[in-house]
Protein backbone atom coordinates (compact mmCIF):
# COMPACT_ATOMS: atom_id res chain seq x y z
CA UNK A 1 0.00 0.00 0.00
CA UNK A 2 1.80 3.01 -0.98
CA UNK A 3 1.47 6.53 0.95
CA UNK A 4 0.63 9.94 -1.19
CA UNK A 5 3.31 12.26 -0.05
CA UNK A 6 2.40 15.65 0.05
CA UNK A 7 4.97 18.34 0.06
CA UNK A 8 4.26 22.18 0.38
CA UNK A 9 5.94 24.19 -1.66
CA UNK A 10 6.14 27.63 -0.54
CA UNK A 11 4.43 30.22 -2.70
CA UNK A 12 7.23 32.26 -3.68
CA UNK A 13 6.92 35.72 -3.43
CA UNK A 14 6.62 37.46 -7.08
CA UNK A 15 3.05 35.31 -6.92
CA UNK A 16 2.20 36.73 -3.56
CA UNK A 17 2.28 40.00 -4.64
CA UNK A 18 0.97 39.63 -8.14
CA UNK A 19 -1.94 38.05 -6.05
CA UNK A 20 -1.87 41.33 -3.41
CA UNK A 21 -2.26 43.78 -5.96
CA UNK A 22 -5.24 41.59 -7.52
CA UNK A 23 -6.42 42.48 -3.70
CA UNK A 24 -6.17 38.92 -2.82
CA UNK A 25 -6.68 39.24 1.13
CA UNK A 26 -5.04 35.99 1.55
CA UNK A 27 -2.03 36.37 -0.29
CA UNK A 28 -1.52 39.64 1.93
CA UNK A 29 -1.65 38.13 5.17
CA UNK A 30 0.65 35.16 3.98
CA UNK A 31 2.95 38.29 3.25
CA UNK A 32 2.59 39.92 6.83
CA UNK A 33 3.08 36.24 8.60
CA UNK A 34 6.26 35.34 6.65
CA UNK A 35 7.65 39.02 7.07
CA UNK A 36 6.19 40.18 9.96
CA UNK A 37 8.53 38.98 12.61
CA UNK A 38 11.83 39.90 10.59
CA UNK A 39 10.54 43.65 10.48
CA UNK A 40 9.31 43.91 13.89
CA UNK A 41 12.65 42.42 14.89
CA UNK A 42 14.26 45.25 12.94
CA UNK A 43 12.79 48.24 14.06
CA UNK A 44 12.68 47.13 17.55
CA UNK A 45 16.28 47.17 17.35
CA UNK A 46 16.42 50.19 15.71
CA UNK A 47 13.91 52.03 18.18
CA UNK A 48 14.43 49.88 21.04
CA UNK A 49 10.98 50.09 22.33
CA UNK A 50 8.30 47.26 21.98
CA UNK A 51 5.62 49.40 21.63
CA UNK A 52 6.93 51.47 19.19
CA UNK A 53 8.09 48.51 16.91
CA UNK A 54 4.79 47.32 17.03
CA UNK A 55 3.24 50.89 15.45
CA UNK A 56 6.21 50.89 12.83
CA UNK A 57 5.61 47.25 11.77
CA UNK A 58 1.98 48.15 11.22
CA UNK A 59 2.39 50.87 9.56
CA UNK A 60 5.26 49.01 6.81
CA UNK A 61 2.26 46.60 6.14
CA UNK A 62 0.28 49.53 5.58
CA UNK A 63 1.85 51.23 3.38
CA UNK A 64 2.84 47.79 1.74
CA UNK A 65 -0.87 47.81 1.41
CA UNK A 66 -1.58 50.90 -0.30
CA UNK A 67 1.10 51.30 -2.30
CA UNK A 68 2.02 47.57 -3.98
CA UNK A 69 1.50 48.98 -7.58
CA UNK A 70 4.45 50.75 -7.17
CA UNK A 71 6.43 47.58 -6.42
CA UNK A 72 8.56 47.22 -9.71
CA UNK A 73 9.90 44.02 -8.31
CA UNK A 74 13.44 45.34 -9.38
CA UNK A 75 14.48 44.13 -5.57
CA UNK A 76 13.31 41.30 -3.67
CA UNK A 77 9.91 41.97 -1.22
CA UNK A 78 12.19 41.39 1.41
CA UNK A 79 14.59 44.47 1.15
CA UNK A 80 11.13 46.77 -0.24
CA UNK A 81 9.74 46.02 3.38
CA UNK A 82 12.64 46.81 4.69
CA UNK A 83 13.53 49.86 3.04
CA UNK A 84 9.76 50.94 3.74
CA UNK A 85 10.79 50.08 7.49
CA UNK A 86 14.01 51.94 7.18
CA UNK A 87 12.51 55.10 5.79
CA UNK A 88 9.47 54.74 8.50
CA UNK A 89 12.19 54.76 11.31
CA UNK A 90 14.11 57.66 10.01
CA UNK A 91 10.90 59.44 9.66
CA UNK A 92 10.36 58.61 13.50
CA UNK A 93 13.33 60.00 14.48
CA UNK A 94 13.45 63.12 12.74
CA UNK A 95 9.55 63.37 14.36
CA UNK A 96 10.27 62.84 17.60
CA UNK A 97 13.07 65.71 17.35
CA UNK A 98 15.29 63.52 19.11
CA UNK A 99 17.66 61.11 17.84
CA UNK A 100 18.47 59.22 20.36
CA UNK A 101 15.97 56.39 20.36
CA UNK A 102 13.30 55.33 22.91
CA UNK A 103 15.16 52.53 24.89
CA UNK A 104 14.73 53.81 28.80
CA UNK A 105 16.87 51.33 31.13
CA UNK A 106 13.74 51.22 33.06
CA UNK A 107 11.76 49.59 31.00
CA UNK A 108 11.37 45.79 31.86
CA UNK A 109 12.67 43.26 29.73
CA UNK A 110 9.57 41.72 29.19
CA UNK A 111 8.72 38.64 27.05
CA UNK A 112 10.97 37.10 24.34
CA UNK A 113 14.61 37.96 25.90
CA UNK A 114 14.36 37.20 29.59
CA UNK A 115 12.13 34.41 28.23
CA UNK A 116 14.23 33.50 25.23
CA UNK A 117 16.27 30.55 27.40
CA UNK A 118 13.99 28.01 25.77
CA UNK A 119 16.10 29.52 22.67
CA UNK A 120 19.25 29.27 23.48
CA UNK A 121 21.11 25.87 22.66
CA UNK A 122 21.51 22.84 25.02
CA UNK A 123 24.90 23.61 26.20
CA UNK A 124 24.31 26.87 27.47
CA UNK A 125 21.32 25.97 29.66
CA UNK A 126 23.00 26.44 32.73
CA UNK A 127 21.10 29.27 34.78
CA UNK A 128 24.89 31.17 34.86
CA UNK A 129 25.34 31.26 31.33
CA UNK A 130 21.60 32.09 30.75
CA UNK A 131 22.05 35.25 33.07
CA UNK A 132 25.17 35.88 31.06
CA UNK A 133 22.55 35.66 27.87
CA UNK A 134 20.27 37.94 28.98
CA UNK A 135 22.52 40.64 30.41
CA UNK A 136 24.45 40.17 27.22
CA UNK A 137 21.35 40.79 25.13
CA UNK A 138 20.58 43.99 27.44
CA UNK A 139 23.77 45.51 26.98
CA UNK A 140 23.97 44.72 23.30
CA UNK A 141 20.82 46.79 22.80
CA UNK A 142 22.17 49.96 24.86
CA UNK A 143 25.24 50.03 23.13
CA UNK A 144 23.01 49.78 19.66
CA UNK A 145 20.95 52.94 20.95
CA UNK A 146 24.08 55.02 21.57
CA UNK A 147 25.09 54.09 17.71
CA UNK A 148 24.64 56.99 15.23
CA UNK A 149 21.16 55.16 12.89
CA UNK A 150 23.36 54.80 9.71
CA UNK A 151 25.27 52.81 11.51
CA UNK A 152 22.92 50.74 13.78
CA UNK A 153 20.89 50.72 10.63
CA UNK A 154 23.44 48.58 8.56
CA UNK A 155 24.77 46.72 11.75
CA UNK A 156 21.34 45.51 12.52
CA UNK A 157 20.61 44.14 8.87
CA UNK A 158 24.43 42.58 8.38
CA UNK A 159 24.85 41.08 11.81
CA UNK A 160 21.48 40.54 13.14
CA UNK A 161 19.14 39.83 10.17
CA UNK A 162 22.15 38.13 8.24
CA UNK A 163 21.18 40.09 4.90
CA UNK A 164 24.25 40.58 2.19
CA UNK A 165 26.05 43.52 1.65
CA UNK A 166 24.48 44.06 -1.58
CA UNK A 167 20.82 43.83 -0.06
CA UNK A 168 21.83 46.47 2.57
CA UNK A 169 22.93 48.88 0.02
CA UNK A 170 19.86 48.95 -2.01
CA UNK A 171 17.57 49.29 1.18
CA UNK A 172 19.89 52.26 2.88
CA UNK A 173 20.46 53.51 -0.37
CA UNK A 174 24.21 54.05 -0.56
CA UNK A 175 27.07 52.54 -2.29
CA UNK A 176 28.75 48.75 -1.51
CA UNK A 177 31.46 50.65 -0.08
CA UNK A 178 29.62 52.78 2.13
CA UNK A 179 27.98 49.60 3.45
CA UNK A 180 31.37 47.96 4.42
CA UNK A 181 32.83 51.58 6.26
CA UNK A 182 29.59 51.70 8.13
CA UNK A 183 29.82 48.55 9.52
CA UNK A 184 33.15 48.58 10.34
CA UNK A 185 32.35 51.59 12.30
CA UNK A 186 29.39 50.05 13.81
CA UNK A 187 31.37 47.08 15.06
CA UNK A 188 34.14 49.15 16.19
CA UNK A 189 32.11 51.53 18.19
CA UNK A 190 29.49 48.84 19.59
CA UNK A 191 33.03 46.50 20.73
CA UNK A 192 34.03 49.80 22.62
CA UNK A 193 30.63 49.81 24.16
CA UNK A 194 30.61 46.10 25.14
CA UNK A 195 34.69 45.74 25.87
CA UNK A 196 33.85 44.79 29.70
CA UNK A 197 31.35 41.75 27.87
CA UNK A 198 33.34 40.46 24.73
CA UNK A 199 35.42 37.24 25.72
CA UNK A 200 37.62 35.72 23.26
CA UNK B 1 50.32 43.53 5.61
CA UNK B 2 50.66 45.86 8.37
CA UNK B 3 48.14 46.47 11.26
CA UNK B 4 46.02 49.17 10.08
CA UNK B 5 45.77 46.80 6.53
CA UNK B 6 44.59 43.79 8.61
CA UNK B 7 41.99 46.17 10.69
CA UNK B 8 40.43 47.53 8.01
CA UNK B 9 39.87 43.69 6.45
CA UNK B 10 38.70 42.22 9.52
CA UNK B 11 34.82 42.72 8.91
CA UNK B 12 35.08 40.76 5.96
CA UNK B 13 37.72 38.29 7.10
CA UNK B 14 35.25 37.38 10.24
CA UNK B 15 32.45 37.22 7.42
CA UNK B 16 34.69 34.95 4.92
CA UNK B 17 33.95 37.17 2.35
CA UNK B 18 37.79 38.02 1.35
CA UNK B 19 39.60 36.38 -1.68
CA UNK B 20 41.18 33.59 -0.28
CA UNK B 21 44.84 35.03 -0.98
CA UNK B 22 43.91 38.12 0.70
CA UNK B 23 42.18 35.85 3.60
CA UNK B 24 45.65 34.26 4.19
CA UNK B 25 47.58 37.21 4.35
CA UNK B 26 45.28 38.08 7.08
CA UNK B 27 45.90 35.28 8.71
CA UNK B 28 49.46 35.03 8.28
CA UNK B 29 49.25 39.04 10.39
CA UNK B 30 47.40 37.38 12.87
CA UNK B 31 49.65 34.82 13.68
CA UNK B 32 52.12 37.09 14.01
CA UNK B 33 49.92 40.12 15.89
CA UNK B 34 48.77 39.72 19.25
CA UNK B 35 47.05 43.26 18.96
CA UNK B 36 44.78 42.33 15.60
CA UNK B 37 44.38 38.81 17.22
CA UNK B 38 42.74 40.18 20.00
CA UNK B 39 40.74 42.60 17.96
CA UNK B 40 39.72 40.01 15.82
CA UNK B 41 38.62 37.40 18.82
CA UNK B 42 36.36 40.39 19.61
CA UNK B 43 34.60 41.41 16.65
CA UNK B 44 34.22 37.42 16.52
CA UNK B 45 32.57 37.22 19.95
CA UNK B 46 30.44 40.20 19.02
CA UNK B 47 29.32 38.51 15.62
CA UNK B 48 28.40 35.67 17.58
CA UNK B 49 26.59 37.58 20.31
CA UNK B 50 24.34 39.94 17.53
CA UNK B 51 23.57 36.45 15.68
CA UNK B 52 22.17 35.28 18.99
CA UNK B 53 20.18 37.44 19.77
CA UNK B 54 16.85 36.00 20.05
CA UNK B 55 13.93 36.72 17.79
CA UNK B 56 11.17 39.41 19.96
CA UNK B 57 7.70 38.74 18.86
CA UNK B 58 5.11 41.29 18.09
CA UNK B 59 2.10 41.13 20.69
CA UNK B 60 -0.85 38.50 20.43
CA UNK B 61 -2.74 41.04 19.13
CA UNK B 62 -1.00 42.13 16.27
CA UNK B 63 -2.99 40.86 13.50
CA UNK B 64 -6.46 42.08 14.86
CA UNK B 65 -4.78 45.82 14.97
CA UNK B 66 -2.95 45.14 11.65
CA UNK B 67 -6.92 44.03 9.97
CA UNK B 68 -8.89 47.04 11.62
CA UNK B 69 -6.06 49.71 10.35
CA UNK B 70 -6.64 48.44 6.77
CA UNK B 71 -10.39 47.75 7.24
CA UNK B 72 -9.75 52.13 7.28
CA UNK B 73 -7.31 52.24 4.83
CA UNK B 74 -8.17 52.95 1.43
CA UNK B 75 -6.06 51.79 -1.57
CA UNK B 76 -5.36 54.08 -4.16
CA UNK B 77 -6.93 53.33 -8.02
CA UNK B 78 -4.90 51.25 -9.89
CA UNK B 79 -2.56 53.63 -11.88
CA UNK B 80 -3.81 53.81 -15.78
CA UNK B 81 -2.65 55.47 -19.08
CA UNK B 82 0.57 56.66 -19.09
CA UNK B 83 1.52 55.64 -15.35
CA UNK B 84 0.48 52.41 -16.35
CA UNK B 85 2.90 52.48 -19.74
CA UNK B 86 5.14 54.33 -17.65
CA UNK B 87 5.83 51.19 -15.36
CA UNK B 88 6.80 49.09 -18.46
CA UNK B 89 9.95 50.96 -18.39
CA UNK B 90 11.06 50.00 -15.41
CA UNK B 91 10.41 46.53 -16.01
CA UNK B 92 14.18 44.82 -16.13
CA UNK B 93 12.95 42.00 -18.30
CA UNK B 94 11.25 44.49 -20.83
CA UNK B 95 13.80 47.00 -21.07
CA UNK B 96 15.76 45.00 -23.90
CA UNK B 97 12.86 44.55 -26.06
CA UNK B 98 11.42 47.95 -25.46
CA UNK B 99 15.19 49.22 -26.66
CA UNK B 100 14.93 47.05 -29.95
CA UNK B 101 12.04 48.31 -30.84
CA UNK B 102 12.62 51.56 -30.21
CA UNK B 103 15.68 51.26 -32.32
CA UNK B 104 14.11 49.19 -35.17
CA UNK B 105 11.65 52.18 -35.55
CA UNK B 106 14.28 54.92 -35.71
CA UNK B 107 16.15 52.91 -38.34
CA UNK B 108 12.61 52.13 -40.41
CA UNK B 109 12.02 55.82 -40.10
CA UNK B 110 15.29 57.00 -41.30
CA UNK B 111 15.45 54.99 -44.29
CA UNK B 112 11.78 54.96 -45.26
CA UNK B 113 11.29 58.83 -44.56
CA UNK B 114 13.96 60.76 -46.77
CA UNK B 115 12.23 58.14 -50.33
CA UNK B 116 9.14 59.00 -49.66
CA UNK B 117 9.39 62.46 -48.40
CA UNK B 118 6.71 64.68 -50.77
CA UNK B 119 6.19 68.39 -50.48
CA UNK B 120 2.95 70.44 -49.38
CA UNK B 121 1.03 70.60 -52.37
CA UNK B 122 0.61 74.22 -52.53
CA UNK B 123 4.29 74.98 -51.56
CA UNK B 124 5.20 72.52 -54.50
CA UNK B 125 2.56 74.46 -56.44
CA UNK B 126 3.85 78.31 -55.35
CA UNK B 127 7.58 76.54 -56.23
CA UNK B 128 6.22 75.39 -59.95
CA UNK B 129 4.89 79.24 -60.55
CA UNK B 130 8.07 80.92 -59.53
CA UNK B 131 10.24 78.45 -61.84
CA UNK B 132 8.44 79.47 -64.71
CA UNK B 133 7.92 83.06 -64.47
CA UNK B 134 11.82 83.68 -63.38
CA UNK B 135 12.24 81.51 -66.40
CA UNK B 136 9.89 83.56 -68.47
CA UNK B 137 12.16 86.62 -67.22
CA UNK B 138 15.34 85.32 -68.12
CA UNK B 139 13.81 84.43 -71.71
CA UNK B 140 13.20 87.78 -72.38
CA UNK B 141 15.73 89.33 -71.34
CA UNK B 142 17.82 86.78 -73.27
CA UNK B 143 15.74 88.25 -76.26
CA UNK B 144 16.17 91.83 -75.43
CA UNK B 145 19.45 91.89 -74.72
CA UNK B 146 20.69 90.64 -77.85
CA UNK B 147 18.25 92.24 -80.56
CA UNK B 148 19.22 95.60 -79.24
CA UNK B 149 22.09 95.76 -76.49
CA UNK B 150 22.33 99.46 -76.88
CA UNK B 151 18.57 99.90 -76.21
CA UNK B 152 19.18 98.24 -73.24
CA UNK B 153 18.78 101.08 -70.36
CA UNK B 154 19.73 98.58 -67.61
CA UNK B 155 23.32 97.75 -69.50
CA UNK B 156 23.71 101.03 -70.26
CA UNK B 157 23.38 102.45 -67.24
CA UNK B 158 25.77 99.24 -65.69
CA UNK B 159 28.16 100.67 -68.29
CA UNK B 160 28.24 103.75 -67.35
CA UNK B 161 28.67 102.86 -63.85
CA UNK B 162 31.78 101.11 -64.48
CA UNK B 163 33.65 103.69 -66.77
CA UNK B 164 33.36 105.97 -64.37
CA UNK B 165 34.48 103.63 -61.01
CA UNK B 166 38.70 104.45 -61.24
CA UNK B 167 41.31 101.51 -61.38
CA UNK B 168 38.67 99.16 -63.20
CA UNK B 169 39.97 97.66 -66.27
CA UNK B 170 36.90 96.02 -68.09
CA UNK B 171 39.22 93.80 -69.85
CA UNK B 172 40.55 92.49 -67.07
CA UNK B 173 37.29 92.25 -64.87
CA UNK B 174 35.69 89.21 -64.47
CA UNK B 175 33.04 90.85 -65.74
CA UNK B 176 34.34 90.60 -69.03
CA UNK B 177 34.34 87.02 -68.75
CA UNK B 178 30.97 86.76 -68.33
CA UNK B 179 30.31 88.03 -71.70
CA UNK B 180 28.55 91.26 -70.42
CA UNK B 181 31.05 93.32 -72.36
Amino acid sequence: MGYAQVIRVPVPDFSLVERCRASDEAAFNEVVARYKVKVYNYVYRMTGSADDAEDLTQDVFVRMYTSIDSFRGQSSLSTWLFRIASNLCVDRFRRSKSRTPAYSLDEPISGSERESGHEVPDSTYEPQRLLENVEMAEQIQLGLAKLPEKLRATLILHDIEGLPYEEIAQIVGCPLGTVKSRLFNARMQLREKLSGYLTT
Amino acid sequence: MNCETTKSLLPEFSDETLETAIAWQVQTHLADCTVCTKLSGELFALRQALRGLPDRQPSAQFDAKLAQRLALTRRPEKSRGWDGLRGLFHMPRLRPALALGFALTAIAAAVWVPQHHIAPPENHAMHTADKAFVADCVAQHRRESTAEPLADLAAQNLAGHLDSTPNFDSSNSAASDTGLF
